[in-house]
């Protein structure tokens, strides 16, 4: 009987994904996973042909795309297999749906590896059925309150979904994903090592760090390689790394393009420290799964992030320097806050908020407008702010006034469309122009 | 913008240690003898979610505006002792519910303090996931309790899903308040407990109309934003309160917080309100 449901399972599910290629091609990245799962609740552990030794998830807040993309990009240009959802379905019937495309009609999965971008809340559901053995946790942040709440809860949620089976690769330089490494039966660590892109925060009164994951009394870093993330110390408890990590970025070089790491330079496509944490928690997975140095250094050296975070526009008869941010991470807000910083230019600086909805229904959600600082734009020298938002413009403009902003050189847009960019713009004069937004104007659907 | 403010955030910005007590007496023309409100900030690296630290900025900035007199104090480990002496105003920002047990553990030791703190007239206020340390009780998913001071009686029950939503309610006073709510615990309130206010649209404690919980000048409430950016009323109505209680006066005799010193925030408020109605 349960083999009988399985293959009905997997066949309906097969013709589902013939017919979304029909019928809308791209699109079911999840769909083909509902029905499998609809009629067998147990599908993805009847798949056969899965070493869960050879399979890895990756799991945290920010970067899991990225790395999963990475790491699909050098096994595969290695000439391995692999099973991945690259598209970012990240939950049971996410990956289910990416197994189904990749199984015979008998069930088995035809790649030799698996590699799977895995939901935080949804790991432990995920493993059940597919006992990964291989687990990247990136890094834990504030993020999507209405799902995840607290940071605390992500923490808990991965926590019980490792054990000893487990070999869990942690981000050293991340307090709370460095913390996950006891939960694992064997830890890999990885960081980077201090850069010229690093920075130490200039105290002030309103100055806060985050309690550390041990004692609960508050955590020190010695700097920053990006926002809340670098070499760090409990002085209470002495919460932190004892030892050198297992891989480290040592040094890296922005401009040439490269970074190196134990003694080997590979090639780095970014301009941003952020993605060095891919790369070299990318590196550590491949090393230990027995990729050699130069199959590392041909999938780094081709490898290329096809959504990006950065790119110039025009509009207005003006130059636009998008970078994207994530609304709810305010990690992600004030790194590219740190970004638009950098020009010392008097600019113009947009900020593009929407309403959240992770759940209906959507909400004004201002939390961490609180939880990043503006001075660094303000002190680069700041002409003129656009807020553009329906629903919380008024409140990040009482944000900027907070920093000391004069609410004269600010304008409230009701949306971030083009139209209403447009507007904002034409009045002001010949500066530099930056817009942080999770969703530019210019990929917008129409309203 | 007032002048006394701006006033202000060129102080604050030029005091670069935590340790400091941050004042706004200088802004306000003031003797450094003045007796001035005392804000006590607990734990701030710890109890830090949902921007929380901007109800401390609004408390000096609204105190400013108002000419309050304030002086405000970090209180930076959890075995750093609470100086009840010093404050008038002891705040517990929103804060990581995976921290509580151990503030609560340093806390429960010097509950009967923390009572009378209250008693004589001291506010002490706490905000979404930190009214464990005020409730009577915490039961945790798995079922375990975890005992807090009793200051209010509720028990706070952790939720199997995040609650998160807008939150607009009204409090005893009368004051509307618009705000965020990211709830992880249902509360309870015991009989006879009062809650902070009646609900206008959102959960609040538990989807049964009433939002928080006061008692005299023990308040919790479940609102976040930071609730005091986006409700400067509510700051005002808190240091009024509490300064009242300490004998402290605003520098113009009267305690006053006028609309054109918060014009962006009656900006920002009928903004969300806008959007709220759209689902009501």
């Amino acid at each position: 009987m349960n083999t009988l449901r399985f293959y009905l399972a997997l066949w309906a599910s097969k013709l589902s994904v013939i017919l979304i290629n029909i019928i809308a091609k791209g699109r079911g990245t999840n769909l083909p996973g509902q029905v499998a799962l609809a009629i067998d609740p147990q599908f993805v552990r009847h798949l056969r042909g899965i070493d869960p030794a050879k399979a890895v998830f990756v799991t945290g807040t920010n970067g899991k795309s990225t790395t999963v993309n990475m790491l699909h990009h050098v096994f595969t240009s290695s000439g391995r297999s692999v099973a991945a959802n690259l598209d970012g379905a990240n939950m049971l019937t996410g990956v289910a749906t990416a197994l189904i495309k990749d199984s015979t009609l008998s069930g088995k999965v035809r790649s030799e590896y698996v590699i799977m971008e895995t939901d935080e809340r949804y790991l432990k559901f995920i493993r059940r059925q597919l006992p990964a053995k291989q687990l990247v946790i990136t890094n834990i942040q504030k993020d999507q309150t209405q799902r995840n709440g607290e940071p605390g809860v992500i923490f808990r949620k991965i926590s019980e979904a490792m054990g000893d089976d487990l070999t869990a690769f942690v981000n050293q330089d991340e307090p709370r994903s460095f913390a996950l490494g006891s939960y694992a039966g064997r830890t890999v660590s990885y960081a980077v090592r201090e850069n010229s892109k690093s920075y130490h925060k200039e105290e002030d009164f309103f100055s806060v760090t985050m309690p550390c994951s041990r004692c609960h009394e508050p955590i020190v870093f010695r700097a920053h390689n990006i926002e809340n993330v670098g070499p760090f110390v409990c002085p209470s408890c002495g919460y932190g790394a004892e030892k050198e990590a297992d891989y480290i970025a040592d040094t890296a070089d922005f401009e040439g393009g490269s970074f190196t790491a134990g003694g080997k330079s590979y090639p780095f496509n970014f301009s941003t420290p952020y993605f060095l944490y891919c790369y070299i928690s990318v590196l550590a997975v491949c090393r230990e799964m027995g990729l050699t140095e130069d199959e590392l250094y041909k999938g780094f050296e081709s490898f290329s992030d096809l959504r990006g975070r950065l790119a110039d526009k025009e509009i207005a008869g003006k130059t636009l320097h998008y970078i994207k941010m994530k609304q709810e991470n305010p990690e992600t807000i004030q790194s590219s806050l740190n970004l638009v910083a950098e020009d010392k230019n008097r600019k113009i600086f947009l900020f593009g908020l929407d309403e959240t909805l992770d759940y209906y229904p959507p909400f004004t959600n201002t939390l961490a407008l609180f939880d990043v600082d503006f001075q660094p734009v303000l002190d680069s020298g700041l002409e003129h702010f656009v807020c553009m938002s329906e629903a919380i413009g008024r409140a990040a403009a009482v944000r900027m006034m907070y920093d000391g902003f004069d609410s004269e050189h600010m304008t409230v847009r009701p949306s971030g469309y083009e139209e209403d960019v447009k507007a904002a713009l034409e009045p002001l004069g010949d500066y530099p122009v930056y817009l942080v937004e999770e969703i530019p104007y210019y990929k917008k659907p129409k309203k | 913008m007032s002048s006394d403010f701006n006033k202000f955030n060129d102080i604050r910005k030029s005091v670069k240690d935590r340790t400091a007590v941050l004042s706004n007496l200088e802004a306000l023309g003031l003797p450094e003898d003045t007796r001035a409100l005392n804000i006590l900030w607990m734990y701030p690296d710890v109890l830090n979610v949902f921007g929380g630290r901007g109800d401390l900025m609004a408390l000096m900035r609204v105190c400013t505006s108002m000419g309050v007199p304030a002086r405000m104090k970090r209180l930076d480990h959890l075995a750093d002792a609470i100086p009840f002496e010093w404050a008038d105003m002891i705040y517990y920002a929103s804060g990581d519910l995976t921290c509580m047990e151990d503030i609560l553990k340093v806390t429960l030791p010097v509950k009967d303090d923390l009572k009378a703190f209250a008693e004589r007239g001291g506010m002490i206020a706490a905000v979404s996931s930190s009214g464990v340390i005020l409730a009577d009780k915490y039961v945790r998913a798995d079922g375990t309790e975890i005992i807090g001071t009793g200051l209010l009686s509720m028990t706070m029950t952790e939720r199997e899903k995040v609650h998160g939503d807008d939150l607009w309610f009204r409090t005893g006073s009368g004051m509307e308040v618009t705000g965020n709510q990211i709830q992880l615990l249902d509360v309870s309130l015991a009989e006879g407990q009062k809650a902070f206010g009646t609900v206008i649209y959102g959960r609040g404690n538990d989807g049964n109309g009433e939002e928080g919980a006061r008692t005299g000048n023990v308040i919790y409430t479940g609102c976040v934003g930071p609730v005091l950016v986006r409700n400067p009323w509510l700051a005002a109505d808190l240091i009024e309160t509490a300064a009242d209680a300490a004998g402290v006066k605003p520098a113009g005799g009267e305690f006053s917080l006028p609309d054109e010193a918060i014009e962006q925030e009656l900006l920002s408020a009928e903004e969300a309100r806008a959007f709220i109605r759209k689902k009501m």
